[in-house]
């Protein structure tokens, strides 16, 4: 066992500097990758043009809401502009456009609910239906502060006959209240499973890293294409040990040493970004992966081959992921998502083990 | 010449190779066809404002306040909360049993004392339960919810503060209550008729289907995949033999390259004619032939570009995985400034200078243009300037490449 080690040790010593790139390689494109995309995703921006008509108090404050908001960019336009934001807004330059009428402040006292802002949108607007809530629950504040301090003071009418309580008051003990309480919230899960509070804005790295990770260990496992593929296999004819079992030697010592090298991936992971999968998950990912790749590079026909064919194969993973979502299907089969949602799934492990056996197994006489 | 016929020849191996291996290139070719139409497919649905199938969400009272209970009966006789959502009464046993069954999509539950701790300020919390092999639509209702506690949140100040004033005005306790009820009914029945605050009209000058534009988008982004899956069909392993005796002969490197790039573009040719057609079609907006023969210009062009750009890549790194990986990175970027992902306008304005000079950008754009918006024209200065740029630069790197014989 030793010498078959050594042996391999010997063969991948040319190659280690390469070697020691592609194994830290996904760790540090996770890295980066996640840094950058929490980065510049917060600037992407829903493109919204603003016509404010009635310029008072109330229009601003909701204008000024509507910027507040983390996903809204505002365009300004003045009144007499209104045209050129609709016309813009034709050329899909804008995803919606809001105008606030003459007569909105009157609308407001009046308390009358229909039509109090003009929106319009494309067949393109992707993110109108969320800027309205937003836009309808900033207007539903304004018509229930005038509410409340009508009602109050006409229960004090009602009650006294006297109107004593200012506006004012009134108003500042909504907002005390309103910031005192917090009546109502939601928590949401899916029948049978855990919730996994996910921070919408951040990508999960363990993501990148399955596929970055998947990418490398086709590049590392060129040695077994390359060896397999060689002339100077026959020599393991005379030799004490057989080619297969060399094979499965070196494959077990890179499971070994990859393993090590993702703990340690797991550890600064965690550690920067809060987001870990379970050691089981991991494990089992990492044996399937380097199974299935091992078992493409046995049987391509060179590097060239062997990399399309690695490409083909992260292609396939992809599309599924991106469908699996919307079928509702065999979500335990594809080993990403396996290990994203930290489904410890051994059936899939054995049954890569098996088809490795099997793989092996067959070409017992032909060739050693 | 000699070298025309040096191109010919390697065109001609080139397109042999490829018969070769023509049995490979349905699975090659309808895979991606078939994924970006599953895509569209529900892309389309999800975005789409009509919903075929409601969306059932059951609502479980565990409260026995009358308030509780006459809030759930409001929320469930409302039709029309949102499109496409149907609320019904269900107790707890029932509700659970349905989600087994797959016949619901979410239920919602009022916790005990729910009124009574609204009135008294304390928190409750709704637990919506979500059918885990409806993900898609449970998140819409997680929205729906959402937008829901928001407007009670606002709602709730309202219903505290008649409270606060209530107590100091001294009124009596039943009287009290019923106000608050009054209220907060008041107040329930705003959130859910929320939907005519705002007077909206679409705008659009877009004659067509509004999948149409995802069509569009995703016949684009399946050429470029296309080219790129044939260019790697077609690249050849390096066999040292080989290109000592290919330089002895004088046969010249960009002789290869070119040839290369021919070949290629006359097997796009057929795929190409082919998934347009189709999606012109599918979009259902006729066009003059002035038209197709601008958007045949577009597409021409635009492919031309990519695959000296892949070439150029292929001739500048040394070993394959240095040449998949540029070439699988420029290819991401390629798509993405095109703004066939993520619209342009959505982009931050420190990238948007990007798409100026972006030739992919500008052949999605005039595509749309002509196909979606019967413009009748198009631009591509960006687009001859590049190829130009890149021809001058697959020239340089050619020719140095030979010289490097001598």
């Amino acid at each position: 066992m030793m010498d078959m080690i050594k042996s391999r040790w010997i063969l991948l010593k040319r190659h280690r500097l390469k070697l020691i790139f592609w194994l830290f390689i996904p760790l540090f494109v996770t890295v980066g990758a996640v840094y950058v995309t929490s980065n510049v995703s917060e600037d992407f921006r829903v493109p919204v043009a603003v016509v404010d008509e009635a310029d008072v108090e109330e229009t601003d404050r909701i204008i000024k809401g509507l910027e507040e908001s983390n996903y809204i960019r505002i365009d300004h336009f003045e009144s007499s502009e209104k045209d050129d934001a609709l016309r813009v807004l034709e050329q899909y330059q804008y995803d919606s456009v809001l105008v606030f009428g003459e007569d909105f402040e009157d609308k407001i006292l009046s308390g009358e609910r229909r039509n109090m802002v003009e929106t319009y949108y494309t067949d393109r607007s992707f993110a109108y239906s969320t800027v309205k809530e937003l836009l309808a629950s900033l207007i539903q504040e304004s018509l229930n502060s005038q509410r409340i301090t009508e009602q109050i003071q006409d229960l004090e009418m009602e009650l006294f006959n006297e109107t004593t309580i200012e506006s004012e008051t009134i108003l500042e003990t909504k907002n005390q209240i309103d910031m005192d309480s917090n009546l109502v919230s939601q928590n949401f899960t899916f029948k049978g499973k855990e919730t996994m509070e996910q921070n919408d804005s951040t990508i999960d790295p363990w993501l990148i890293w399955a596929y970055v990770s998947l990418l490398t260990t086709v590049f590392i496992f060129e040695f077994v294409t390359r060896e397999t593929r060689s002339e100077t296999k026959q020599r393991f004819l005379y030799l004490n040990y057989s080619f297969k079992a060399f094979m499965i030697t070196s494959f077990l010592a890179m499971l070994i040493v990859m393993y090590m090298i993702d703990l340690v991936t797991l550890l600064i992971i965690k550690a920067m970004f809060d987001q870990s999968v379970s050691i089981v998950s991991l494990l089992i990912y990492r044996a399937i992966v380097n199974i299935i790749v091992f078992i493409v590079a046995f049987y391509s026909r060179s590097k060239l081959s062997l990399y399309r064919n690695g490409l083909g194969l992260i292609g396939v993973l992809l599309g599924l992921h991106i469908i699996m979502p919307f079928l509702n299907g065999i979500s335990n089969f594809h080993p990403v998502i396996a290990l994203v949602e930290n489904n410890n799934n051994f059936v899939m492990l054995f049954v890569t083990i098996l088809v490795l056996t099997v793989c092996l197994g067959r070409n017992r006489n032909a060739r050693s | 010449m000699k070298k025309m016929r040096h191109i010919l020849v390697f065109i001609a191996n080139d397109l042999h190779r490829f018969k070769r291996k023509w049995l490979s290139l349905p699975l090659i070719l309808l895979a991606p066809i078939l994924f970006t139409a599953l895509l569209i497919w529900i892309l389309g649905n999800v975005l789409s404002v009509v919903d075929e199938q409601d969306i059932n969400i059951g609502l479980v009272n565990m409260d026995e306040n009358e308030t509780t209970d006459m809030l759930v009966n409001t929320l469930a006789d409302t039709a029309d909360f949102t499109d496409g959502i149907e609320m019904e009464r269900l107790d707890i046993d029932e509700a659970n049993a349905l989600i087994d069954n797959n016949e619901l999509s979410a239920f919602i539950v009022f916790p005990e004392n729910f009124a009574e701790n609204m009135m008294e300020g304390q928190t409750s919390q709704l637990e919506v339960t979500g059918n885990p092999d409806r993900k898609l639509e449970s998140y819409m209702i997680r929205s729906v919810v959402d937008t829901l506690i928001r407007h009670l949140r606002n709602s709730q100040s309202n219903v505290l503060t008649v409270n606060h004033y209530a107590k100091s005005f001294d009124m009596s306790d039943e009287q009290r209550e019923d106000l608050i009820f009054q209220e907060f009914v008041s107040q329930f029945v705003q959130v859910i008729s929320s939907d005519t605050l705002v007077d909206e009209e679409e705008v659009s000058q877009n004659f067509s289907l509004g999948i149409s534009y995802f069509l569009l988008n995703g016949m684009f982004i399946l050429l470029t995949i296309w080219l790129y899956l044939l260019y790697l069909m077609l690249m050849k392993d390096k066999n040292p033999g080989l290109s000592e005796r290919m330089k002895l002969l004088d046969v010249g490197h960009l002789a290869q390259g070119i040839s290369r790039i021919t070949a290629l573009m006359l097997i796009m040719i057929l795929p190409s004619v082919l998934i347009l057609m189709t999606a012109l079609y599918l979009i259902g907006n006729a066009l003059v032939i002035e038209n197709l023969m601008r958007i045949g210009i577009l597409i021409f062009i635009h492919l031309l570009i990519t695959v000296i750009l892949l070439l150029i890549i292929d001739w500048l790194s040394k070993s394959y995985k240095l040449t998949m990986i540029l070439q699988l990175m420029m290819l991401s970027l390629i798509i993405v400034f095109s703004g066939a992902i993520i619209p342009r306008i959505y982009f931050p304005l420190y990238f948007d200078w990007i798409f100026d000079v972006t030739y992919s950008y500008q052949t999605l754009n005039w595509l749309q243009e002509i196909v979606l918006n019967e413009r009748f024209t198009m631009e591509i200065n960006i687009m001859l300037f590049s190829l130009c740029t890149l021809l001058v630069m697959m020239l340089i790197i050619g020719l140095l490449k030979e010289r490097r014989v001598s």
